[in-house]
C-alpha cells in the first residue's frame, strides 16, 4: 500500500491546516501511528435586528416555514445568531444557535480534537473527531460535546484507489462538505444549501477513483448508505435509524488535471426515507451538480441542488425534538464562489472571496419563499497553523418571506494544532 | 453472494415500501364539497335531514337552492335546548388547532388579508385580527406586504372566517325558503354572508358570521380552545346519525349549568361554540331516542334501525315542551342527555372518550335561538 495513496484517499475527510479544498497531503512515511490533532475556532460576530430572520409582528405559524431561519449564520458550523421566535410556534426547521441575538459577541465556535490511528503495516485507519461547542441560550449554559466523526477506513487493494469506510463520517453529496471544518473553509459561513448536503452520516460508504493518465483525467464514485442522508443534524438525525432503512447517496466525479488548470465536475444524488420519520415509505430525494475550476490564483466553485421530501406519516423527531403535522417540502438552491489566493513571503497566504447564494423553498401549502445572499470576505493565513478571517453576509428576502434586517458581520481566528 | 443478495433486499425495502397513511388530514369547505361530504350540498342537491325519514319543514321542498351550494345545517342539542351548526372544516388526528393572523385595514383601502391560505394544514378558520392603517394608495394582497410595509399592527379580537374558493356558497337554504332552517323543527338559524379577501396574493372568499368572537385561544401558544361535541354510539367506533350534543367547556368543567345559564356568552354569542373535539358517548342498555308522534312512522323506523326501541313516552316531556324540539333526543333512565352536564351526570367516564376528530362547527342556533351575527 502506497502511503501517498492512503493520504490522498484520506484527504477528503482528514485535512489539517494548510490544506486546499482537496485536503492535505502529509509527508510520506512521516506520521506516527497515533496522532492527536485539532483546532480552535474563536469568533466575533454581530447580526442585524434580533439575530433571526423572523419579522417583528409576523405571527403566522409555523414561524420557521415562512422565513429562512438559516440565513443569519455566524460561523462555519452554520450556527445562527439566534433562533428565538419570540414565543411564536415553530415546527422543527431551525439551525443551531449561538444565542447572541442582535448583540455583538465574542464566541468560541468550536474546540476540535481529532484522534487518528493508522495501524502499522495494515490498510486500516481509525479516526475520531470530538468537538466541544460552548454555547449559551435562553435556557442558560448549553455547551455541547459532539462526536462529529468516528469511523474506520479500510483500503483493501493496494493497487486500487478504493476505500471502504464504516462509522460516522462526512457526506458524499456535492463538494461543500470538504470545507465543513473552519480551518479548511476559505470563508467562514456555509452556503444557504449546506444544510442539505453537509451533514455527517452514520453508516457505510465506499470511494473509488480511476486515473486516466493519457487524458490527464480521473473519474471517481463515492457512495454511502447512512441513517439519515446528507441533511444536517437539526433536520435529520444520524445517531439512530428511525425507519430501519438506510438512505443512499452518492456522487460521480470527473477531474481534468492539466498542468495549468484543474477542472472538477460532479453529479450527486440522494434517495431514501426521511429519518425524522418512522416509516420508510416517507421519502426524500435530492439531485445535485457541482463544478470547480482552479487556475493560477483563481478558484471558482459552484453547486446546485434540488431536494424534495414527502409529507410525514407521523410526528417528526429530529435534532430539535418532536414535532407534529409534518409538511411536504421542496427546495431549489445553489451558490457560486470566486476566490483569489496569493502566497506571501514567510509562508503566509491571503485570499479574498465572494459568493452568491440563492434558495427557493416551499413547505406544502405555504407560499414559496425565495432568498439570496451576497457574501464577501478575506482570509489571512498568518502562520502555517494560524488563520484570521472576516466576512460580511448580505441576506435578502426576494419573494414570499417578509424583508427583515438579518445581515451579519462575522470573523474568525483559527489555531490548528 | 449473500452480501449482494442482502444489498438487493435492502434496496428493494427502500424503494418498494408502501406509501404511508396520511396521519393528519384537514378537510376544508372546498375539499369537503369535492369528496361529497354531507356538510356541503350542491345546488339542487337533496338536503340531509330535510327529506324522509326526516319531517318536512319550511317550504318542504328538501332541495337546495338552484343558484348556489349550501353548508348543511346540522341539528343538535345543547344546554337542554335545541341548537344547530354548520361544518366548515374537519381535522383528523390533530392534537391542536392554531389561530393565524388576519390583517384588517382600518383605512378601508384593502380587503381582509389572511396570513395563510387554506392549502396548508396549519390553516384554520380561527383568526386573530391585526388592525393596521395602510398608507394612502397602498395596495396589499398578502401578509408579507403588510409586514414588510412596517405599518403599526394593533392586536384585535378573534374572528371566525372559513376560507373557500366558491364566491357563491352560503348556508343551505331550501328552494322556496328564504332563510336557513334547523332540520326537525324548522327554526330559522342565523345566516352567514360570503365575503372576499386575500391570502398569499390570491383572492379568496370566506364564510363570515360577523365580528363576535366565537372562540378562545392561548395567547402564548396560539392554540385554539376546543370544546367537546358529544356523539352517541351503541358500539365502540360506530357513531350514530343522531343530533350531537354541544358541550360548553372542558370535560367535567362546563361553563354552563345544563339549563342555559352560562359564562362566556357575549351578546348572545358563545365563545366556546366553534371548534369542537368529537367525543364518543357509548350508550348503556336502556337508552332510547324520542320520536314525536307527528314524525312517525318514517323517523321511528330509522331510530329502530339504529337499535333503539323508540318508545320514549310523550309523558317524559315537560308539559310546556314542543314535541318537535325533543325529536331524536336521547333518553336514559328518566334523564335527557341533552347537555354536557347531563352526560357527565348520567354516563360513567369510561363510556365517554375523545376521538381524533376536530370539527369547526360554528353555532347558528343556541339555547333555542338564533346566534346573532
Amino acid at each position: 500500500m502506497s502511503p501517498l495513496l492512503v493520504a490522498l484517499l484520506l484527504a477528503q475527510e482528514i485535512a489539517p491546516a494548510g490544506s486546499g479544498a482537496d485536503g492535505y497531503t502529509p509527508p510520506a512515511g512521516a506520521q506516527p501511528a497515533l496522532r492527536i490533532l485539532g483546532y480552535v475556532d474563536l469568533g466575533w460576530a454581530r447580526a442585524q435586528g434580533n439575530g433571526t430572520s423572523f419579522a417583528p409582528g409576523d405571527t403566522r405559524i409555523p414561524a420557521d416555514y415562512g422565513v429562512d431561519t438559516f440565513a443569519p449564520a455566524v460561523n462555519s458550523r452554520g450556527d445562527v445568531a439566534s433562533t428565538d421566535s419570540g414565543g411564536v410556534f415553530t415546527n422543527g426547521f431551525l439551525p443551531h444557535s449561538v444565542g447572541i441575538g442582535g448583540h455583538p459577541s465574542f464566541l468560541i465556535n468550536t474546540v476540535d480534537l481529532d484522534v487518528q490511528y493508522v495501524a502499522p503495516g495494515a490498510p486500516l485507519m481509525l479516526f475520531t473527531r470530538a468537538q466541544l461547542l460552548p454555547r449559551f441560550s435562553s435556557a442558560g449554559e448549553s455547551t455541547q460535546l459532539l462526536v462529529e466523526q468516528a469511523f474506520a477506513r479500510v483500503i483493501p487493494f493496494s493497487s486500487q484507489e478504493f476505500a471502504v469506510t464504516v462509522g460516522k463520517s462526512d457526506s458524499v453529496f456535492g463538494i461543500e462538505y470538504l470545507e465543513n471544518e473552519a480551518n479548511l473553509r476559505t470563508g467562514i459561513t456555509p452556503s444557504l444549501i449546506a444544510r442539505y448536503t453537509t451533514g455527517q452520516g452514520l453508516g457505510a460508504k465506499a470511494f473509488f477513483r480511476r486515473q486516466v493518465a493519457p487524458l490527464w483525467s480521473a473519474v471517481s464514485i463515492n457512495v454511502s448508505a447512512t441513517n439519515g442522508g446528507t441533511l444536517v443534524d437539526t433536520l435529520s438525525p444520524q445517531s439512530a435509524s428511525q425507519t430501519g432503512t438506510p438512505t443512499f447517496s452518492g456522487r460521480f466525479g470527473y477531474e481534468l488535471n492539466l498542468p495549468s488548470v484543474e477542472v472538477k465536475l460532479g453529479f450527486s444524488a440522494m434517495d431514501g426515507p426521511r429519518n425524522d420519520q418512522s416509516q420508510p415509505g416517507v421519502r426524500q430525494k435530492a439531485l445535485g451538480a457541482d463544478a470547480r475550476v482552479v487556475f493560477s490564483v483563481v478558484e471558482i466553485r459552484a453547486e446546485g441542488i434540488h431536494l424534495k421530501q414527502d409529507e410525514g406519516a407521523g410526528d417528526k423527531i429530529n435534532g430539535l425534538g418532536t414535532h407534529s403535522v409534518v409538511s411536504g417540502f421542496e427546495v431549489w438552491g445553489g451558490y457560486a464562489q470566486l476566490a483569489l489566493g496569493v502566497d506571501l513571503p514567510g509562508g503566509r497566504r491571503v485570499a479574498v472571496y465572494g459568493r452568491y447564494d440563492r434558495r427557493h423553498a416551499q413547505f406544502e401549502g405555504f407560499v414559496p419563499i425565495t432568498v439570496d445572499r451576497i457574501t464577501g470576505g478575506a482570509r489571512l493565513d498568518l502562520l502555517e497553523n494560524l488563520a484570521v478571517k472576516g466576512e460580511y453576509l448580505k441576506n435578502r428576502e426576494i419573494e414570499g418571506a417578509p424583508q427583515v434586517d438579518n445581515d451579519v458581520l462575522t470573523s474568525s481566528l483559527i489555531y490548528t494544532w | 453472494m449473500r452480501i449482494r443478495g442482502g444489498a438487493i433486499a435492502l434496496l428493494l425495502a427502500a424503494c418498494g415500501a408502501p406509501p404511508p397513511p396520511d396521519p393528519w388530514t384537514l378537510w376544508t369547505i372546498d375539499s369537503l364539497a369535492l369528496r361529497g361530504d354531507p356538510s356541503v350540498v350542491p345546488a339542487n342537491g337533496t338536503l340531509p335531514f330535510f327529506a324522509p325519514p326526516y319531517p318536512a319543514v319550511g317550504s318542504g321542498t328538501h332541495v337546495q337552492a338552484s343558484t348556489n351550494p349550501g353548508l348543511t345545517i346540522f341539528p343538535a342539542f345543547s344546554e337542554g335546548q335545541t341548537a344547530a351548526y354548520m361544518t366548515t372544516e374537519i381535522w383528523q388526528n390533530f392534537d391542536v388547532v392554531w389561530v393565524q393572523p388576519l390583517y384588517i385595514d382600518l383605512s378601508g383601502q384593502n380587503k381582509p388579508i389572511f396570513g395563510v391560505g387554506a392549502g396548508t394544514r396549519f390553516y384554520s378558520p380561527f383568526w386573530q385580527i391585526f388592525f393596521y392603517t395602510a398608507p394612502q394608495g397602498a395596495s396589499f394582497t398578502g401578509a408579507r406586504e403588510v409586514i414588510a410595509s412596517g405599518v403599526p399592527l394593533q392586536e384585535g379580537p378573534g374572528k371566525y372566517c372559513a376560507l373557500t374558493n366558491d364566491p357563491a356558497i352560503l348556508a343551505a337554504v331550501q328552494q322556496n325558503d328564504t332563510v336557513p332552517r334547523r332540520p326537525l323543527t324548522g327554526d330559522e338559524v342565523s345566516a352567514p354572508v360570503n365575503n372576499v379577501g386575500w391570502a398569499d396574493g390570491v383572492k379568496v372568499w370566506f364564510i363570515d358570521l360577523g365580528n363576535s368572537q366565537r372562540f378562545l385561544w392561548d395567547y402564548e401558544t396560539l392554540v385554539v380552545e376546543e370544546t367537546p361535541l358529544f356523539a352517541f354510539a351503541l358500539t365502540p367506533g360506530a357513531l350514530l346519525d343522531l343530533p350531537r350534543v354541544g358541550g360548553t367547556g372542558p370535560w367535567r368543567s362546563p361553563r354552563c349549568d345544563g339549563q342555559g345559564n352560562c359564562t362566556g356568552i357575549v351578546g348572545g354569542v358563545p365563545v366556546f361554540g366553534a371548534l369542537w373535539r368529537v367525543w364518543q358517548v357509548l350508550l348503556p342498555g336502556g337508552a332510547d331516542v324520542y320520536v314525536p308522534p307527528s314524525m312517525k312512522p318514517d323517523l321511528l323506523a330509522a331510530v329502530q334501525a339504529m337499535g333503539f326501541p323508540g318508545k320514549v313516552p310523550d309523558s317524559a316531556l315537560p308539559s310546556s315542551a314542543k314535541p318537535a324540539d325533543y325529536a331524536l333526543r336521547v333518553y336514559l333512565n328518566g334523564a335527557w342527555l341533552d347537555s354536557q352536564n347531563a352526560i357527565q351526570a348520567n354516563i360513567p367516564d369510561w363510556r365517554v372518550e375523545e376521538t381524533g376528530t376536530d370539527v369547526a362547527c360554528p353555532l347558528v342556533l343556541f339555547r333555542g335561538a338564533k346566534v346573532p351575527r
